[in-house]
């Protein structure tokens, strides 16, 4: 027992090491450029794959194992340099989220990329030559590759201090991490700093890409299972710190490994499988760190960025003219039934709850100014709920409901956590929680049907037409974003943006920060939530999907094409959105570079999505 | 020390590291008192300020609100308890009005917006008369439709002393009110700021570098050096005070840096 526990924990340390190197990077990259890399996964996932090919360029052997390594390695760190030149210059003074959408962006075009170069399947990675055997230790077996990696963690660790400690421009990124804007006005060269902290970031990752293979074959998925993981890792060690991020990776790491070598044990005649608790495990180790610490274990309160401050433009009241324009619109779509096909109306009830799911986020982002990027976890509870709902025999009207309550509850749960933290990190966390969820919707087989989701889940026979759903599916979004707009300008609404605007203010006028925060996040999920079981019934089944990452950034990017500053914003930026990405799955087998390459270049040209920017020109006409 | 005073500090002491910032400070507010906190740079006015408000802890010492220890409290806390505040740099909601800022800090400390059915109506709707007598106490009838972020320096302050005025504060703490403003800009607003804490009867503590500003509105001035409380008087005690004359000038006359 004590023997293969310890072997666990060498297991632990082992693939706390890998993790580490990704997270490092990205602490480095965050420390300076003040960006968190959505891509740094991308890096991870490309270094594996070049490293494939670079073995097999290189003769294989040793040479191959670990020239591939160095080559994948230095390729990454041309792709992260070619990332900084390219993008991430241009949104250095851009709100954080977009920031995060913007390398959201990237992440898409290197699946592509990276599909199109390598195939759909799974490949085998090398073998490390030398190091294929195991070491005994106790009676028991650790391969001597995972020994091999338990040591690259703490060498990198030592290296990187060094370089940071001891080198002239690793004092100039410390200088340009504690206070960037006097870094500059002392004459450090932001330009050269930049560049090459992206550069070794990437590296860092790519190696960590190349020296996963032994334990885990190159696959299209890795990229976002590391960066939920390295986010924990980030957000738990204490955002910017360093060797926080070590602690974090082995504290989650060894964690999760004796999650799995404890397997199903009897304890005090309860038996518990404990192989099925290492999701749960991570989100409990994450919480209770969380609510000890809330900066981290080793974080301390975030530096106070000069300049970075964003304000917020006035949010319209509702007028006449703009109920007018509301019912209008809603009495156009009702009539839509009698002219468009089965096809488009299912499209079209889809927009419906789409644009419930933008709404209800804009609520968080616009009016809270709180970065969610998780927000597919509620939709994805609702759905859940709902379907479950369903198939255990409730009717309807209480399928939904159970799922609108599931979905509160979850944010609720959520909020109370991911609160602790702010700004960034609680975009991460939110973020984390939802590929949790993920993951036990994923495996969880006996609940969720696991990958193949449930079936059979559909209305009672008088809304069982396409056209009838539609009918319902969008009276329901509009009546709910009827409440959502008045609901801007009565006292909680007023409450949640005195919050965003100046926290410290409102909280010395009497405003419960926190507790104004928590309920906008359960509202917020409630909407969601019953967007995911509206949808739900539309479709018949349901797959994990409603829960992945992507589904999250379907509802950024729509909020934010739509524009966060009106009302009808994220309405519109749903419409658009699910049109366009409707299409261009249909027009190209690459979507998701299309797509990618969309949201990169709408966030470096509309950064205030189309109504904000429609508004401005408006404006600006108007003054002419 | 009387047991009604406003705010009664006493022996606060807060280190940061090895730096001794202020030791042994004590001294008392009374109801309605309007009394200056000054120093040179340097000499733990901030930070004595800020062990007040609640947002540093001292080391050792209790603070003290009419009877009530309220040590190591947080803005929320001390707010129930009367207590108001203005900040160095100006603090109000950028993106609403200024009708609508003043409107939060009133609704704030009523609890009918917050329950049903007042929770579900326009903000507009409940309009107070409370909300309409600050933004005229404070001048800025004129401005009441503007959008905070587009104000004026001058304005904005004008904004926050409203907010802050919203709640009824019965101590209104305000750091360095006048900082960054033109003089003629300075004067107004103090005397816009005692005018009204006279007429509500609430107090003022509020540390100021302007001393003209010192001495024409405080009622009592106490002076800070080197984290200790070394001075408390009228502004014409203090004004005349040679250990005063020392702390202020002697620093600079013997070239010690500030």
């Amino acid at each position: 027992m004590l023997a293969s526990l310890l072997i666990q924990t060498l297991n632990g340390l082992a693939s706390a090491s890998l993790l580490f190197l990704v997270a490092l990077g990205l602490s480095l990259i965050f420390g300076v450029t003040r960006i968190v890399n959505f891509a740094h996964g991308s890096f991870y996932m490309l270094g594996a794959y070049i490293a494939i090919s670079a073995n097999a360029w290189l003769g294989g052997g040793a040479l191959g194992f670990w020239g591939g390594a160095v080559v994948a390695a230095l390729a990454v760190a041309a792709i992260g340099l070619a990332m900084e030149l390219t993008i991430l210059r241009r949104i250095y003074r851009a709100p954080e989220l977009l920031q995060l959408v913007a390398t959201f962006g990237v992440v898409l075009i290197v699946k592509d990329a990276v599909l199109a170069a390598w195939g759909p399947e799974d490949i085998l990675g090398p073998r490390a030559p030398g190091l294929t055997g195991s070491l005994t230790i106790l009676g028991k077996q650790l391969p001597t590759y995972d020994a091999f990696l338990l040591v690259i963690g703490p060498a990198m660790l030592g290296g990187v201090w060094w370089l940071l400690n001891r080198t002239a421009w690793g004092l100039r990124v410390r200088a340009a991490t504690e206070d960037r804007e006097m870094a500059a006005a002392l004459g450090i060269d932001q330009a050269l700093l930049f560049s090459s902290v992206l550069a070794l970031g990437a590296f860092l990752a790519g190696l960590a890409g190349a020296l996963a293979l032994p334990r885990e074959p190159a696959s299209l998925g890795m990229d976002l299972s590391i960066i939920a993981d390295v986010f924990v890792v980030t957000v738990v060690g204490g955002l910017g710190s360093i060797p926080g991020a070590y602690l974090a990776a082995v504290l989650i790491s060894v964690v999760k490994a004796w999650c799995i070598g404890l397997g199903t044990t009897t304890i005090a005649g309860v038996t518990i499988s404990f192989s099925k608790l290492t999701l749960v495990a991570e989100f409990v180790v994450m919480a209770a760190v969380l609510l000890a610490r809330p900066h981290g274990l080793l974080g301390s309160e975030p530096a106070v960025q000069r300049g970075a401050a964003t304000t917020f433009a006035p949010l319209p009241i509702p007028s006449r003219s703009f109920w007018a324009k509301g019912a209008s619109a809603l009495a156009l779509l009702l009539l839509l039934p009698l002219i468009v096909d089965r096809y488009n109306l299912v499209l079209l009830t889809d927009i419906a709850a789409f644009a419930l799911v933008a709404a209800s986020l804009a609520i968080l982002m616009g009016w809270g100014g709180m970065a969610s990027f998780g927000h597919a976890a509620y939709f994805g509870a609702g759905a859940y709920g709902a379907a479950l709902a369903s198939l255990a025999g409730l009717p309807f009207a209480a399928a939904l409901l159970v799922g609108l309550a599931v979905a509160a509850l979850l944010a609720a749960l959520i909020g109370r956590l991911a609160l602790e933290a702010s700004g960034i990190s609680l975009a991460m966390l939110t973020l984390a929680f939802a590929q949790i969820l993920w993951a036990v919707a994923f495996q969880w087989d006996e609940v969720t049907g696991g990958s193949n989701g449930l079936v059979g889940i559909w209305p009672p026979t008088l809304l069982a037409e396409k056209w009838a759903y539609y009918l319902l599916a969008i009276s329901f979004a509009a009546a709910v974003m009827a409440a959502i707009w008045h609901l801007a300008h009565t006292p909680i609404g007023y409450a949640l943006r005195a919050t965003r605007d100046h926290a410290r203010r409102a909280e010395a006028s009497g405003l419960d920060i926190k507790g104004i925060r928590l309920a906008a996040f359960v509202l917020s999920g409630s909407v969601a939530g019953l967007a995911g079981a509206l949808l739900v019934f539309s479709k018949g089944s349901l797959s994990p999907d409603a829960l992945a990452i992507p589904r999250s950034v379907d509802a950024l990017v729509m909020v934010l094409l739509g524009g966060v500053e009106t009302l009808a914003g994220p309405v519109v930026g749903a419409f658009v959105f699910t049109l366009l990405s409707d299409w261009l799955t249909r027009a190209t087998p690459y979507w998701q570079a299309v797509l990618g390459m969309t949201i990169v270049v709408l966030t470096l040209v509309f950064p205030r999505g189309i109504t904000g920017t429609i508004g401005g020109w408006l404006a600006e006409r108007r003054r002419q | 020390m009387s047991m009604n005073g406003a705010l009664e500090v006493d022996a606060l002491e807060k280190s940061f590291g090895g730096f001794r910032a202020v030791s042994g400070v004590s001294f008392a507010v009374a109801q309605g008192e309007i009394v200056a906190l000054i120093g040179p740079n340097g000499a733990g006015k901030t930070t004595t300020f800020n062990l007040v408000n609640g947002q540093l802890r001292p080391d050792r010492g209790r603070v003290r609100l009419e009877g009530a220890d309220v040590t190591g409290l947080g803005a929320r806390e001390l707010w129930r308890r009367g207590v108001a505040r203005t900040f160095q740099i100006t603090a109000t909601f950028t993106s609403m009005t200024v009708r609508e800022t003043v409107a939060v800090g009133v609704m704030a400390a009523q609890a009918g917006p917050w329950r049903l059915p007042g929770a579900l109506r326009r903000m507009g709707a409940l309009d107070v008369p409370e909300t309409r007598s600050l933004i005229t106490d404070v001048g800025l009838d004129a401005l009441a439709e503007r959008v905070c972020g587009t104000l004026a320096y001058g304005d904005l302050k004008r904004v926050e002393l409203a907010m802050a005025l919203a709640s009824r504060p019965r101590l209104l703490l305000m750091d360095e009110p006048t900082a960054g403003m033109a003089a003629a800009e300075r004067e107004a607003l103090m005397a816009l700021a005692v005018r009204i804490a006279r007429a509500r009867r609430a107090a003022i503590f509020f540390t100021e570098h302007d001393m003209g500003v010192v001495f024409r509105h405080a009622e009592r001035v106490l002076v800070m050096s080197r984290g200790e409380l070394v001075a408390a008087g009228t502004p014409a005690e203090i004004r005349k005070s040679p250990l005063v004359r020392e702390v202020y000038l002697g620093h600079a006359a013997s070239g010690e840096p500030e």
